[in-house]
């Protein structure tokens, strides 16, 4: 086999972009086919909610490589190509094409969502392109739309939207929008800032009943007994990882398709990466990351796998979110903090929130301060215990924090 | 305008034609510029898009925005003339500049 290995990957995005140049980076010779089963070149997904569906960029301009980088590359993309089976004994996809390796990056579809009374055409999803471009249509002579779900998605969205000039309601389920991702105080921070430009919440509350109006629209009514009327729902509670094809072919999935350090799958020839793939992160295990970064990352280390070079392990977790003009980025995971701490100033918009276990940093969400993230990024890699005192007092700067807390470890 | 020179991770040198990017990170990403992965696709979040210059280059490029300046003082191996190759516009790339790319 060696350098002629045939690899077919499912999945053109992130994960399944990135494989496939690091594949052909590594081996020059090795066959490459990259599968996927939308109509467009591979392109970002984040701009989705942000500068595309706004219509500041366009299509082409977040393409992930240029449409003639495939070929000088050699490798062979499909589009509109939708995988259907796997047959692992004669390690044959769809009956007809051959693979020595496969790899999964099929990433996931969103969760979807009922609302009693309420017609499919009147409750759409953001995934993939060609829901930003249909969404992006109904937006013309749409004026009030309601978002389902407070997490990063439907925020990102709500943000653009008010900068597109509607009017927007958002329903969270939870007692906060972010819960499961962020402290109290960031919650907080980001509620009154959506608010201050419009959006309405209805928290700790659902959908529980809709009708159809004869000019079109629909009347929602709230489980707190709110009635309003909207042009448009759009759901976003989450994703569901796409593991179809895994299960249908016998391969071990548990809130994903389970893989070990290097990517494989309960079969040692089956790869898995990005959404769809549970990664046994050694600090979290279990927990399936949703980023780009974590898309890329496993590609690289199941790309260096397959050709057997060597590779850093995975990168700290990290992950971004732009809304107005609010860029936050997030560090580290926060499962299991037990204390949080503040620095900066929230009511200007500017501040870290860092996430402690034992008196040390394991994750921070950085709000408008770039630098920080990058500082914390460090600190959290390194580990080390930080007194509260000295992570909250801005006067001392994250690099005086990062060598005295080198030096107590 | 002549091509633009970089430097991958691995010490090789490529020309790259001022063509079929807006960005340096771009035009990287799709020559498959060893080290140059652009994750976040340009937003200025990631900082794998990391070159660095010569002082005598690094003066003839435009200055930084705040971001950018902010995120290069913590990332690792920062020079005091490194740049984020995402926050290059290739029309404000002087002729004859050479690029290192740092990972
Ligand atoms: C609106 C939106 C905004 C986001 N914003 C951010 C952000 O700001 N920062 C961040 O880090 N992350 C963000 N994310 C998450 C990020 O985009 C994902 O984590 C990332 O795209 C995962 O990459 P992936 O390649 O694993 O999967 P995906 O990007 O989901 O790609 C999977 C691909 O596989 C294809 N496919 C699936 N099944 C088959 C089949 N049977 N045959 C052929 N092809 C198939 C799909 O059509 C799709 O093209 C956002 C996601 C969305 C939807
Ligand atoms: S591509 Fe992410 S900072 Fe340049």
């Amino acid at each position: 086999m060696g350098n002629r290995q045939k690899i077919v990957i499912i999945g053109a995005s992130h994960a399944g972009c990135n494989a496939a140049f690091q594949l052909k980076q590594h081996i020059p010779g090795i066959e490459v086919t990259l599968l996927s089963d939308e109509s467009c070149l591979p392109y970002h997904r984040p701009p989705l909610s942000k500068a595309l569906v706004k219509g500041e960029v366009q299509a082409e301009q977040i393409q992930l490589k240029s449409p003639s980088a495939f070929d000088e590359a050699g490798i062979e993309l499909r589009l509109n190509y939708s995988v259907k089976e796997i047959d692992r004994k004669h390690r044959l996809i769809n009956g007809e094409l051959n693979y020595d390796k496969l790899i999964l990056a099929t990433g996931g579809a969103p969760r979807p969502v009922r609302i009693p009374g309420l017609e499919s055409d009147k409750l759409v999803y953001l995934r993939d392109m060609s829901d930003t471009l249909a969404l992006q249509k109904r937006l013309e002579n749409t004026q009030h739309i309601t978002l389902v779900g407070g997490g990063y998605i439907g925020l990102e969205l709500a943000a653009s939207l008010i900068q597109m000039g509607k009017k927007v309601t958002l329903v969270e389920a939870a007692s906060r929008i972010l819960n499961r991702v962020t402290a109290a105080e960031v919650s907080d921070f980001f509620q009154t800032y959506h608010q201050r430009r419009g959006v309405h919440f209805l928290i700790g509350q659902q959908i529980e009943q809709a009708t159809l109006l004869q000019d079109g629209r629909a009347s929602l009514r709230s489980s707190d007994g709110e009635c309003f009327i909207t042009d448009l729902v759009v759901a976003g509670i989450g994703m569901l990882p796409n593991t179809y094809l895994a299960s249908k072919a016998k391969l071990e999935t548990d809130n994903g398709v389970l893989v070990n350090q290097y990517g494989q799958t309960s079969d040692h020839n089956i790869y898995a990466i990005g959404d769809c793939a549970s990664y046994p992160h050694p600090d979290h295990p279990g927990l399936r990351i949703e980023s780009v970064q974590s898309a890329v990352e496993q590609a690289r280390i199941t790309a260096a796998h397959i050709t057997q070079q060597d590779f850093k392990p995975h990168d700290l977790p990290w992950f971004w979110t732009d809304q107005y003009d609010l860029k936050m980025k997030m560090a580290g995971i926060n499962t299991g903090h037990d204390a949080t701490v503040l620095r900066g100033s929230v009511s200007d918009g500017q501040f870290s929130c860092f996430y402690l276990r034992n008196g040390v940093v394991i994750a921070a969400d950085c709000v408008n301060q770039p630098g920080e993230f990058m500082a914390s990024k460090r600190l959290i890699a390194q580990g080390g215990r930080v007194p509260a005192e000295m992570l909250s007092n801005s006067s001392i700067s994250m690099k005086e924090i990062i060598t005295l807390c080198h030096q107590s470890k | 305008m002549s091509p633009i020179k970089i430097i991958d991770a691995s010490g090789q040198c490529h020309e790259l034609p001022r063509a079929g990017a807006s960005n340096l990170m771009q035009l990287a990403v799709n020559h498959n510029i060893e080290g140059i992965d652009g994750e976040c696709g340009g937003c200025c979040s990631c900082a794998t898009c990391h070159v660095g210059l010569s002082q005598q280059d690094f003066e003839r490029l435009p200055a930084m925005h705040e971001d950018e300046q902010a995120l290069l003082e913590y990332v690792p191996n920062s020079t005091p003339t490194s740049r984020l190759a995402c926050q290059l516009k290739l029309t404000d790339i002087p002729e004859g500049l050479n690029f290192n790319v740092i990972s």
